[in-house]
């Protein structure tokens, strides 16, 4: 009688181990595969539709950064708009436009993102045609990345064809914040 | 006083934002000639050679993807052009310590595994870059000679397909030299094409600061 009860027991508790590891496993599972849904889904756009983006009313303001992966000071100067995306949520919208080759995408584009672990928006352009573009984002261009472009709430434009520098952008932000309150 | 700081570095941003393609050259100007160290060790003039019809001086590096995408069609294009007398001279532009893939040796090894037919010459100080005002790789100036001068007849771009030239349905940089051979006004003086930007040394940084 004591050894079956001991016996049950010891089913009992093995069973609940059992529960708990395929729990586990389930979950694990689960995670898994969730990140793996997860994965970066990043946008091919053309110009026409960064275009309409550009003009687009939201109300907040929008910073448009042009980068490639392979691109040394776009990639320094990354972490900085990330910053801004996280502060300044509420008021600023980041676009991260890579100029990346389409073809790269799943080599090297989601890789880095994936990798820089960023939560601001990023979009591939794929407009070869550069020439019929450049201007449209802004006729100072000469096309050299990196290279910002901020619109301001009321829709005036702000470009920059350079590399920000430590608390250059965080400092302008909030200088354009101010100007639009 | 803090509003005041915030204005000033504002007013730097946009200020340094807007001049920065101010400087360098225009269609029309006269280019100045200058004296480059090639990868081979002699220093190149485009006075070398006083009976060509002019350069297509092309701003490259050894490090830029777009550059190295549009290596081949810089070979072909000085292939094409010099019975015509157009040929290519290669300026590399960054500053190898920015760079190091840049350095003079990398230069010399890229030009010899790719067979470079044209002079492919490092602007060490950075003053013949400043000059033109180039500010990307890869970046194109055709020049067409009148008597001893050089003047600049085109600026941009190579073609509108940087990925793959076979598919490019306009190749601005041949348009440009055909028009001029046949006596012509050239139609498409400037494009604009994305590219990597010069690594500036910190003087060149300095120089430019007061263009």
């Amino acid at each position: 009688m004591i050894v079956a009860s001991c016996n049950k027991v010891l089913v009992k508790s093995y069973l609940h181990i059992m529960k708990q590891t395929l729990f586990f496993l389930f979950v694990f599972m689960y995670a898994g595969f969730a990140t793996g849904q997860d994965k970066k889904d990043i946008e091919v756009w053309d110009f026409e539709k960064l275009e309409v983006y550009i003009q687009a009313s939201t109300g907040k303001i929008k910073i448009i950064n042009f980068w490639a992966t392979w691109c040394g000071p776009c990639v320094k100067e990354l972490p900085l708009f990330e910053q801004i995306n996280r502060t300044y949520k509420n008021d600023t919208e980041v676009l991260l436009v890579s100029l990346d080759f389409s073809d790269q995408m799943e080599s090297r584009v989601i890789p880095f993102v994936e990798k820089q672990e960023l939560s601001a928006k990023v979009i591939l352009l794929s407009d070869d045609d550069y020439n019929s573009w450049i201007d449209k984002v802004d006729p100072s261009w000469s096309g050299s990345i990196p290279a910002t472009l901020f619109i301001k709430r009321d829709g005036k434009k702000i470009f920059f064809g350079k590399k920000f520098e430590n608390d250059e952008l965080s400092k302008l932000v909030d200088e354009l914040l101010n100007q639009t309150q | 006083m803090k509003k005041f700081f915030v204005l000033l570095i504002l007013l730097t941003l946009v200020l340094s934002g807007s001049t920065i393609i101010e400087y360098g050259y225009k269609v029309g100007d006269k280019a100045i000639d200058f004296k480059l160290k090639n990868v081979d060790g002699n220093y190149i003039s485009m006075s070398d050679n006083p009976d060509n019809n002019g350069y297509i001086i092309v701003f490259t590096c050894n490090t830029c993807p777009w550059a190295r995408g549009y290596e081949q069609r810089i070979i072909n294009l000085h292939k094409k052009y010099v019975p015509e007398g157009f040929p290519v001279i290669a300026i590399q532009p960054n500053d190898p310590e920015v760079q190091p893939g840049d350095s003079f040796e990398e230069m010399q090894k890229r030009a010899e595994e790719y067979d470079y037919p044209y002079p492919y010459v490092i602007d060490a100080g950075q003053d013949i870059t400043i000059a033109y005002g180039a500010t990307k790789t890869p970046h194109v100036y055709l020049l067409e000679r009148v008597g001893s001068d050089y003047f600049v007849r085109y600026i941009g771009g190579i073609d509108n397909s940087p990925r793959d030239g076979l598919l490019a349905t306009e190749k601005y940089v041949e348009t440009a030299i055909d028009q001029l051979l046949a006596g012509e006004e050239v139609e498409t003086t400037v494009t604009k094409a994305i590219g990597c930007s010069i690594k500036w040394s910190t003087v060149a940084k300095a120089k430019l600061k007061k263009l």
